[in-house]
């Protein structure tokens, strides 16, 4: 007893009296995550980033249950802090900004957003941020904002959504020529001359009448020459040439085929070049020399294996191949189509590799009678069939004679 | 004896040694020994006339056959008065709510009241179910001053809820909305931010960014940065509050509009037209702040003005029925009927300048030349606001040029 007294009263008196956690305290230790963060926004009077949040939110967990059935869906945006700290953050300090009246730094903001969401599977948060900063009422003519637009018009253009694409490209340029812009954005004009010359390009190929097609066209070189781009300008007058081509108009063709050559070599454009005389090859094919034909496509071939172009190659030769064929020179027509072959699978082009199989197949089919019909053979298809029944018999005789194993 | 009061129902009076020991009739708003009898229902006793005419404005005059069976039970009909008991937390449940939208505190209390009762009877005491109404009496009680009873009785909801995780998000916004209030009375402004941003992110939860709900929500919460003096976060929610009214006035109006060749599609619940109400005084409350509020957004100011007609012109149409026939006696054509509609549309703007009942019916009157001054007053204002809009444009316009100097 005395001990237990003694221990009291040595027991040294605590220095500050405890605190008891506040109700936000405890409530922040046991709710959940996200609301939280929405909590805290929202006592801040940051409500518009709430809303954001709350709505992409929504978003991503529509799309997984979306694809619950597909592919491993990628995990839900809110299982993932890293992502949605700097959400928050971004998001915050973008609508602090725009209260403010920054409204270049609210966009900077959510251009630095969008650029975060790098990866594939969040393609869709990125376009979000791209638009948002883009299509901002207020900051539409800041330089973050025409950054957006820039990467949003080149997007919709690779995937093929041709009209978004010029639309996007003719609003900033229009700004631009209303002097709307600030110096920092100037520099982003080219892109977007870019964008609207080769958007007038695809038009004009799908236009129903030759004269909105040419008109486009006239629009495409325009561009291209007020932004000094060589290789652009190239293939809008190859683009013309055609045109021209194809209403039977073949000087006015010729011409603008040399210009583009010009163009192209001023240029040093490889594909340019190599496009140019797959041109040229069918500007001679409506003329009916095949000799010239034959030249161009394999200028064209040359210049694209020099150039690595894979693809272009395989089209090539394949065309080389068929007109070799058709003139009957079935030996080049093999070894054109073996390497029409061989490029298509190093690129993985199947459909290609299966054509250029076939074309191997039948031009050494066709070898193989020229040969036999060349030694005194008649050439009839009872005769044939003798041929053929002869060769199997000879393979096989041939597999028969090696020694067994 | 009977005391006759045809507005505030009738009463007799009672001898309370009349009846046997244990049974004396208590009052039933304030326990007390009661003198007074329904003598209508004559299950309801009062200690005096005040209290019987506050019973009879707060829920008395709804229900008042509907207790006969509920206080005369037998036994052997327990199921059946259970129902009925339900069915009575359920009228009182929505005219409480009813009074609170309107700002009615007091007369919200006696509805209030008897829900929380007769939950406690069906559902036992400190039931979840009991929660809306502490909720509800919290509410009544924080608009009458009374805010110890207020904090007693939210702390009561709060606990129910602790122990009952699996209750709905809704009941956790209204009681988080309750102690936003609590703590803005008490001037805790920390805390009722705290508890209004909670309200806030379940009504988002619950019922969407752009419900009246969650509009409400923000209301409360700019009312608390207005008092913390930061104007540009009020002024950012009062302007999505606008926003989210305006939409769902225009959808309502929409809804109106298809259906006046059938006035009876338009009839509604009082309870909708008393959250309308509210919708009102936040709508009032938000122009008065922007009239006087230095940046004078004249956007936010047409926007609101238009959703105050419109509100105004819906709830005109709750009287539409019956000044329909008084206006057009005979079968109307077609062009009377347009110009009326046009009216409808146009009067309500006005609505303040005619004179009211008591029980707030707006009477139109049936003289042509009358209608026509009013449509006059009306254009006036409506042609006012068509400039505000104009001139809002052209600053905009002048803005976007100066910025592009940036």
């Amino acid at each position: 007893m005395k001990r237990s007294q003694n221990s009291f009263r040595t027991r040294r008196a605590p220095e500050e009296p405890t605190r008891l956690p506040t109700k936000q305290e405890v409530t922040a230790l046991t709710a959940d995550p996200v609301q939280n963060m929405c909590v805290e926004m929202l006592q801040r009077g940051l409500h518009r980033s709430f809303s954001e949040l709350f709505s992409l939110l929504q978003a991503a967990r529509t799309r997984r249950k979306a694809a619950a059935f597909t592919t491993a869906a990628a995990p839900l945006l809110e299982e993932q802090r890293d992502k949605l700290e700097t959400l928050k953050l971004r998001l915050i300090r973008a609508e602090e900004a725009g209260r403010a009246g920054s409204w270049s730094d609210s966009c900077q903001q959510r251009l630095l957003l969008a650029q975060y969401f790098s990866s594939p599977e969040d393609l869709w948060l990125r376009l979000h941020f791209y638009h948002s900063c883009a299509d901002s009422e207020q900051g539409a003519a800041s330089a973050p904002a025409m950054e957006a637009q820039a990467f949003l018009a080149e997007f919709y253009l690779q995937t093929d959504d041709v009209e978004k694409a010029k639309q996007r490209a003719e609003l900033s340029l229009k700004r631009e020529d209303e002097g709307m812009l600030g110096l920092n954005s100037q520099t982003l004009m080219p892109r977007f001359s870019r964008v609207l010359t080769e958007a007038n390009m695809r038009l004009a190929e799908a236009a129903d009448d030759h004269d909105t097609a040419l008109k486009l066209l006239q629009e495409s070189c325009r561009t291209a020459r007020k932004i000094k781009d060589e290789s652009l300008e190239g293939r809008a007058n190859l683009h013309m040439g055609r045109l021209y081509l194809s209403k039977d108009e073949h000087d006015s063709a010729k011409q603008l085929f040399d210009s583009a050559k010009e163009h192209f070599l001023s240029a040093q454009d490889a594909g340019g070049l190599a496009e140019f005389y797959r041109t040229m090859a069918k500007f001679s094919e409506s003329k009916g020399n095949t000799d010239e034909v034959i030249e161009f496509l394999e200028k064209s071939a040359e210049i694209c294996e020099s150039s690595h172009q894979h693809s272009e190659l395989a089209d090539v030769s394949m065309t080389l191949c068929e007109v070799y064929y058709r003139k009957g020179r079935y030996d080049r027509a093999r070894e054109v189509a073996l390497k029409c072959f061989e490029v298509s699978c190093k690129a993985g082009l199947t459909a290609m590799l299966l054509k250029a199989q076939t074309m191997v197949g039948i031009s050494s089919a066709q070898l193989l009678i020229e040969k036999h019909v060349s030694g005194g053979m008649s050439s009839s298809p009872a005769a044939l069939d003798r041929l053929l029944k002869r060769e199997k018999t000879k393979a096989c005789g041939e597999l028969n004679s090696e020694p067994a194993e | 004896m009977g005391d006759k009061s045809s507005v505030w129902g009738q009463t007799c009076r009672i001898i309370p040694l009349a009846f046997p020991k244990g049974q004396e009739k208590v009052c039933e708003l304030c326990q007390s020994p009661a003198r007074l009898q329904c003598a209508t229902c004559r299950v309801t006793f009062y200690c005096h006339a005040e209290h019987q005419r506050t019973d009879w404005v707060g829920i008395h005059e709804r229900i008042c056959k509907l207790l006969v069976p509920v206080r005369t039970c037998m036994p052997n009909n327990t199921k059946e008065i259970q129902l009925k008991k339900m069915e009575l937390i359920k009228i009182s449940t929505l005219v409480a709510q009813s009074k609170l939208f309107q700002g009615k505190h007091q007369e919200a209390l006696p509805a209030a009241h008897l829900c929380s009762r007769y939950t406690e009877d069906v559902h036992g005491p400190q039931s979840v179910q009991q929660v809306p109404a502490f909720l509800l009496l919290a509410e009544a009680n924080i608009g009458l001053g009374n805010l110890a009873l207020a904090a007693e009785l939210l702390s009561q909801a709060e606990w129910v809820l602790l122990k009952t995780p699996e209750h709905s998000n809704s009941l956790t916004q209204q009681l988080n909305r309750n102690f936003g209030r609590l703590h803005a009375a008490t001037g805790n402004l920390e805390d009722a931010r705290f508890n209004f941003a909670n309200d806030i992110f379940f009504a988002t939860v619950e019922f969407g960014m752009n419900s009246t709900v969650t509009a409400c929500s923000l209301f409360l919460m700019a009312d608390v940065f207005a008092k913390m003096k930061k104007m540009s976060i009020t002024r950012s929610m009062y302007q999505e509050v606008a926003r989210i009214w305006c939409d769902h006035l225009t959808k309502l109006l929409e809804i109106y509009k298809k259906n006046i060749p059938n006035p009876a599609m338009l009839s509604e619940s009082f309870h909708d037209k008393s959250k309308r109400a509210e919708g009102e005084r936040m709508l009032g409350a938000i122009l008065e702040f922007l009239q006087k509020d230095v940046s004078k957004d004249l956007t936010q100011i047409a926007l609101v003005t238009y959703s105050l007609a419109v509100l105004r012109l819906l709830d005109g149409d709750s009287h539409k029925e019956e000044n329909y026939d008084n206006i057009f006696p005979l079968e109307p054509n077609i062009h009377q009927q347009q110009e009326f509609n046009s009216h409808l549309v146009l009067c309500p703007l006005v609505s303040k300048r005619i004179p009211t009942h008591g029980n707030g019916a707006i009477f139109f009157s049936t003289d042509i030349h009358d209608l026509q001054i009013i449509a006059t007053e009306a254009r006036e204002m409506l042609s006012h606001c068509l400039t505000n809009l104009q001139h809002v444009v052209h600053i905009q316009s002048q803005q976007k040029k100066i910025k592009s100097g940036d």
